[in-house]
């Protein structure tokens, strides 16, 4: 029996899952042209900083938390699952300006096909990370090795 | 208890809420979403029904009084004054720490002020190594993950570590190989090395606060631990052990423990100081955070000095030997002729006492660890030790 998951990580999957779902669902509203909640609002002003790490390779990096850093390389494993130009830091750097852009207001077409790839981005990531820890809950309760305790690292 | 029906009652909020904004949700798209985060939580709490199995420990703790009232000492000087610590024996074979691991769900689904003021750390140790009190001090470097959360000691150490042009050319190069290496695109290498990094020396923080605290004693207790497995293994979180073991020499001497550590355990001493001397070289974006382990680690040590400030453990020479003649005659050590003696200094004479008597090299590490008489003798000499610096 392998040990359980430190509560506070999994606060933070449960709370990512919702965190997700609320940039999905602030996308959907502004495409919709309805009013998103300030909860909303907020999961995608951190949706558009998560952007822009995606979007960074230098060593400014490391002023961003455990965390960030983490939903960041998901995201991007997820978009490169995908089969989307990943490589291409530019792609994120629009994605987060078009958010930044629709929360004041523009309405623009191509703002708002880029915040319809938000969305998409957004609800592929959360299917894949909720998949990822089923994968990794059936090989954890199937190994016959114990599995290392995680050591609380959160910042 | 407190805490867990603050948790229940947090997550029946949450899902309370969540189903009814999913009653509002725009499109296809939003509801899709609506049922993967639903599927998320049936998940998670699964997973979170089966941690509440070590909840168990706390009306069974596996630890030995003395070790408790050491561990619980060191837990309210580094991380606060009110801490509530509780230790569970793991399966697992390796330590670690959780702190305040309800808080998260408490505060974003729930009602904050029902466990507002609460410190809670929970301890894991391995259950084999229950009996070993001259390993305990191990639990010191899994504090010490709470003190850098709390104190934002990785935060500062990170900020002043990028002020430097060389880390940050080196960064891009390290991001480049491991590009090159894992057939990555740029940001997703560099987010590698940059969690490679925050790990990294957040574990350099946690062994240099562990020795600060305890001195040697904790050096004795890691190498006992690495020692039959691979000292030049690191991983994606934690540099290898022959690189740690190097920065506690280095921090060791800098607090003036040397000469002691070379009279009780010479042999040891100078194995060990010939093996960090000899290490391997290490590849790609290892090569780069054992340079920058060794660029910043006199910066580490001045943050890790700040912050312990006066809970350094000194080197005292009179007290180490008065302990060693006590042990000598079968006395367990908890005051000396001129007064009380620090815990911290009963643990240190024990492993020094035990490693004098199974020949102070290499082989006498693991014979010192194993020596069931010292580990009786520690036990008690630290629940004396505790009850008459509590009575002074």
């Amino acid at each position: 029996m392998p040990e359980p998951m430190n509560p506070a990580d999994i606060a933070a999957s449960a709370t990512r899952a919702g965190f997700f779902q609320d940039v999905v669902v602030a996308a959907s509203r502004l495409l919709h042209d309805e009013k998103a909640s300030e909860r909303e609002r907020r999961a995608l002003r951190q949706g558009s900083k998560l952007l822009r790490i995606a979007a960074t390779s230098d060593a400014v990096l490391l002023q961003s938390t455990t965390q960030e850093l983490s939903e960041a390389s998901a995201t991007l494993a997820v978009i490169r699952a995908a089969g989307t130009d990943a490589s291409d830091a530019r792609y994120f750097q629009q994605l987060s300006s078009a958010i930044q852009g629709a929360l004041r207001g523009e309405r623009t077409d191509s703002v708002m096909a880029r915040v319809n790839m938000v969305r998409e981005l957004f609800l592929a990531v959360n299917e894949a990370s909720l998949d990822a820890s089923i994968r990794f809950e059936q090989e954890r309760q199937s190994s016959p090795l114990p599995m290392p305790v995680p050591v609380n690292s959160s910042s | 208890m407190r805490h867990l029906t603050a948790l229940y009652d947090a997550v029946e909020s949450h899902v309370r809420s969540r189903r009814a904004e999913f009653l509002t949700l725009p499109d296809e798209a939003s509801r899709i979403g609506g049922v993967i985060e639903m599927r998320s939580l049936v998940r998670w709490a699964q997973e979170l029904q089966s941690s509440l199995t070590w909840v168990d420990a706390i009306s069974d703790p596996p630890l030995d009084l003395g070790t408790k009232y050491f561990i619980e000492l060191a837990a309210r000087r580094l991380i606060t004054p009110d801490v509530d610590l509780v230790l569970v024996p793991a399966a697992d074979s390796s330590y670690a720490t959780y702190s305040d691991p309800y808080r998260k769900i408490v505060s974003e689904w729930g009602n904050p002020a029902t466990i507002e003021g609460d410190r809670v750390t929970i301890v894991f140790l391995p259950r084999r190594e229950q009996r070993s009190a001259l390993l305990h001090p191990l639990i010191l470097h899994e504090l010490s993950h709470a003190v850098c959360s709390d104190h934002g000691l990785t935060r500062r150490a990170l900020e002043k570590a990028m002020k430097r042009k060389r880390l940050r050319k080196r960064f891009g190069q390290a991001a480049e190989a491991v590009k090159a290496r894992d057939n990555v695109v740029d940001q997703e290498a560099a987010l590698t090395v940059a969690a490679g990094l925050r790990s990294w020396t957040e574990e350099a923080i946690c062994d240099a606060i562990a020795s600060f605290y305890l001195g040697p004693t904790y050096l004795y207790s890691f190498v006992v631990e690495v020692l039959g497995g691979n000292i030049d293994r690191s991983g994606s979180t934690h540099p290898p052990p022959r690189k740690r073991i190097a920065l506690m020499l280095d921090h060791l001497d800098s607090l003036g423990w040397a000469p002691i550590m070379s009279r009780y355990a010479g042999p040891l001493d100078e194995w060990l100081r010939h093996s960090v001397a000899n290490g391997p070289a290490y590849s790609e974006e290892r090569d780069f955070l054992v340079w920058m382990l060794e660029t910043t680690a006199s910066d580490l040590r001045s943050l890790v000095g700040r912050q312990l400030d006066s809970h350094s453990l000194t080197p005292d020479d009179a007290v180490l030997e008065e302990i060693d003649e006590l042990l000598a005659a079968g006395i367990p050590p908890a005051q000396s002729h001129i007064g009380t003696i620090d815990p911290r200094s009963v643990s240190l004479g024990c492993w020094l006492h035990a490693l004098q008597n199974a020949g102070g090299d290499i082989t006498s590490l693991p014979l010192a660890a194993d020596a069931s008489g010292i580990e009786g003798l520690l036990s008690k000499g630290l629940e004396m030790a505790a009850l008459v610096n509590a009575w002074d």
